[in-house]
């Protein structure tokens, strides 16, 4: 028999992407898990201000260095969380979230994980946030929020 | 055996409703049912004028995936919305969950937050729980905001009692069922409250959360109680009344993972509501706030509705409930409304512009130019500049300079602490200090201002002597030295200097090498350091004061900050307490330069 049969064509067709998928979605599954560990640890802290959010989250990553997609979980979440007070106007917010953005999306690539399939490892609608990640990914490094300062001039109260 | 059958029939009955079976057709209500407008706010904070960056994110139908950025808040803004709210049921009620006051700006700080409390009361606020910042100036501030009375030494018509020099207290109930007081064993304030609606009642909890002591240093003399165990038992007192709907107002939060205004599908709600919600029994909707975030959602769990409306008026939560008499609530649904100002030129489909409301915006009007007249009043005198060091040949601040304006400041500080709290010290980083003043003369509010605009709280910390040094230590090590290296002389001059209060002297060693790695710095001269002009002692505990971002965040790198013990919020803003220590310098008697606290024989001549 031919290697080339249709047979054998169908059969990679078939069953090649559940082979190769398999490894993926366990790093998917590994994303998610330690996205909600992130959010667990440090989403709060936002309420407080976004420094302190970014500090638990990288000190967070920082302990998972070298295993990927924990990290990507961490950063990911911390892309997400940051957004959630963009849009509600918090101060500061918008440079943490920047930087999240270029945090998680330097793993992805690494990881080869695509936008749709990493959007669903943290809940949320997928089409605005795709949508924003583009636009933010357009956009030029905000100017940075004087943290020598202390706290910025509006900050959240709790 | 016409009883036998009447009792077995009877069993048969109750076993199945026990087991929330149907018998049958349910007898139809003889009543219609009501439907009642709940609208809900939290964590105003004292806005009566619109945040500066205030701006929500919504679905825009024009442009799907995307999203339309609307200017949004303003109590004006916000009660012309309550209006139309109000206009659309006249069974409708204005609920709060807290912390309407404390950590204000100024034109509501200024009055002591009687303009937050009178304003809102005149939206038609009717009840609200209380939330931590409502303790901020203790029990006995906040009995007078509720119950009315001119605020002890402060200037009546400018800072307390501005309307006909009187202060009715607030038209609306504050509730607080969870908060006990602990000279009387009751609670401090109601725990509920009831409102009839045509034939239905609906009962309110109001309570804090348990952890408010944590978050203010005015709850003292106060005990608060499980969140959990008090709501159960006035809700299963009121079903027991007969009462239709429980609503919980709780200043108490969460947060979702949603990127817009309103996504009902509440993605990835976290946070201590959560299991608060899922252990509560006879409630039919939860009012959150203290997190500043906003959601509706329905717990999956209990079926309860949980919503919050953000912060500072640039949400409202717009709540209709359907209630049948007698029986319950049958439909229950919730809408996050934005505040949108008329400064928005276009906003998407389906939203719309709001007007001032002009009563309102009057008497915000009022309270803005007393908060402006003050602004610009003198606050005392100093004899000499208090310049900005700068980087030579640069205007930019030198973070490892010793500024005369920083040691005031940290005075000013520990001045703030009254005597009983025994404060040894205070700092504020070097950063904090936004310019210096610089001619000798009055200073004005709106000077302090921009010195220190960032309207932090102060808190207590207590370090060991051991920890002190430490702390010290950090102005120069890690990434507070290596990635800002300053060169003079070929010396590294690098580093960011806490300012201290008169309290601590030392003297620092620039030649033993700053940029060590956190923990490895050994520049401060430990046998120089003097605490009110005694030598340290490694084992005593300090009490500092300084301010949030140093004390809470461990900010700028100052890490030993968070291993300390005692943290405590002293309820003082940052400004509140310049003024305070400034108002002690009068024409007379201006205030003199600070004395230097640091110094390091063997670094170049730098400033």
């Amino acid at each position: 028999m031919s290697i080339f049969s249709k047979s054998f064509i169908l059969g990679v067709f078939i069953y090649a992407p559940l082979v190769f998928s398999q490894p993926q979605s366990d790093k998917l599954d590994t994303v998610k898990l330690w996205a909600e560990k992130a959010q667990q640890q440090c989403f709060m802290k936002i309420h407080f201000d976004t420094f302190a959010y970014q500090d638990c989250l990288v000190l967070m990553a920082k302990e998972e260095v070298g295993n990927k997609p924990r990290e990507l979980g961490i950063y990911y979440f911390a892309y997400v969380g940051a957004m959630d007070a963009v849009r509600t106007g918090m101060y500061g917010s918008y440079n943490t979230a920047w930087y999240f953005l270029q945090r998680f999306r330097k793993i992805q690539r690494t990881l080869g994980i695509d936008d749709r399939s990493l959007c669903t490892t943290v809940p949320g609608n997928c089409d605005i946030r795709l949508s924003q990640i583009e636009q933010m990914r357009k956009m030029p490094q905000p100017a940075p929020i004087d943290t020598d300062g202390g706290t910025p001039k509006e900050k959240q109260t709790h | 055996m016409k009883l036998k059958s009447f009792a077995k029939l009877a069993i048969l009955t109750l076993s199945l409703s026990i087991l929330g079976c149907s018998t049958g057709p349910i007898k139809p209500s003889t009543k219609p049912p009501v439907d009642v407008k709940i609208i809900a706010m939290n964590d105003f904070h004292g806005y009566l004028n619109r945040s500066d960056n205030a701006e929500l994110f919504l679905m825009d139908p024009d442009n799907p995936g995307k999203v339309a950025t609307v200017k949004v808040g303003g109590a004006s803004y916000v009660a012309s919305l309550v209006k139309k709210l109000k206009s659309e049921n006249n069974n409708s009620i204005v609920v709060g969950a807290g912390d309407f006051i404390g950590a204000s700006p100024a034109i509501s700080s200024f009055t002591q937050d009687e303009a937050t409390i009178n304003v809102m009361g005149e939206i038609g606020l009717e009840v609200s729980a209380v939330g931590n910042h409502e303790f901020d100036r203790g029990k006995k501030e906040l009995l007078r905001l509720q119950n009315g009375g001119c605020a002890p030494g402060k200037e009546i018509g400018r800072e307390t009692c501005i309307k006909n020099r009187e202060f009715k207290g607030a038209k609306f109930q504050y509730l607080a069922a969870n908060v006990i007081d602990d000279d009387t064993n009751q609670t401090l304030l109601p725990s509920t409250y009831i409102k009839k609606f045509n034939g239905v009642t609906v009962g309110f909890v109001g309570l804090t959360l348990r952890g408010t002591p944590k978050a203010t240093r005015g709850a003292v003399g106060l005990t608060f109680n499980d969140e959990i165990e008090v709501i159960n038992s006035h809700a299963a007192k009121f079903k027991g009344q007969g009462i239709e709907a429980v609503v919980v107002l709780i200043h108490q939060g969460g947060g979702t993972t949603a990127a817009t205004l309103n996504d009902k599908s509440c993605p990835g709600l976290s946070g201590e509501i959560v299991p608060l919600v899922q252990g509560l029994k006879n409630v039919d909707v939860v009012v959150s706030g203290h997190t500043h975030r906003e959601y509706v959602c329905t717990d999956k769990k209990t079926g309860i509705l949980l919503t919050q409306a953000n912060y500072y008026g640039n949400v409202i939560t717009d709540i209709n409930l359907q209630i049948e008499p007698g029986k319950g609530v049958i439909n229950k649904r919730a809408n996050n409304l934005p505040v949108i100002t008329d400064q928005n030129k276009k906003v998407p489909k389906g939203y719309a512009v709001l007007s001032k409301d002009a009563d309102i915006d009057r008497e915000v009007q009022m309270y803005d130019d007393l908060s402006k007249k003050k602004r610009s009043a003198i606050q005392g005198y100093i004899a000499a500049p208090l310049p900005m060091i700068t980087i030579e040949g640069t205007t930019a601040r030198n973070n490892n300079a010793e500024h005369l304006m920083g040691d005031a400041i940290a005075d000013a500080y520990l001045a703030s602490a009254p005597k009983e709290a025994k404060a040894d010290l205070a700092f504020i980083n070097a950063g904090g200090v936004r310019s210096g003043l610089n001619t000798a003369g009055p200073i004005t509010y709106d000077n302090l201002f921009g010195i220190a605009p960032f309207g932090n709280n102060l808190f207590y910390v207590d370090l060991t002597g051991e920890q002190l040094i430490r702390l010290l230590e950090e102005q120069w090590e890690g990434a507070n030295c290596r990635n800002k290296p300053l060169m003079k002389n070929n010396v590294n001059m690098c580093g960011r200097m806490l300012q201290p209060s008169s309290t601590l002297t030392y003297k620092w060693d620039v030649t033993r090498g700053p940029g060590k790695d956190f923990g490895k710095g050994n520049l401060v001269i430990v046998d120089s350091v003097r605490i009110q002009g005694e030598p340290l002692d490694m084992k005593k505990k300090y009490r500092i004061v300084t301010n949030s971002f140093l004390a809470e965040d461990g900010g700028d790198n100052y890490t030993v900050f968070k291993q300390g013990a005692g943290l405590q919020d002293m309820g003082v803003v940052d400004i509140e307490a310049m003024v305070n220590y400034f108002n002690r310098y009068p024409a007379s008697s201006p205030m003199p330069p600070p004395k230097r606290r640091i110094s390091c024989d063997t670094c170049p001549k730098f400033y």
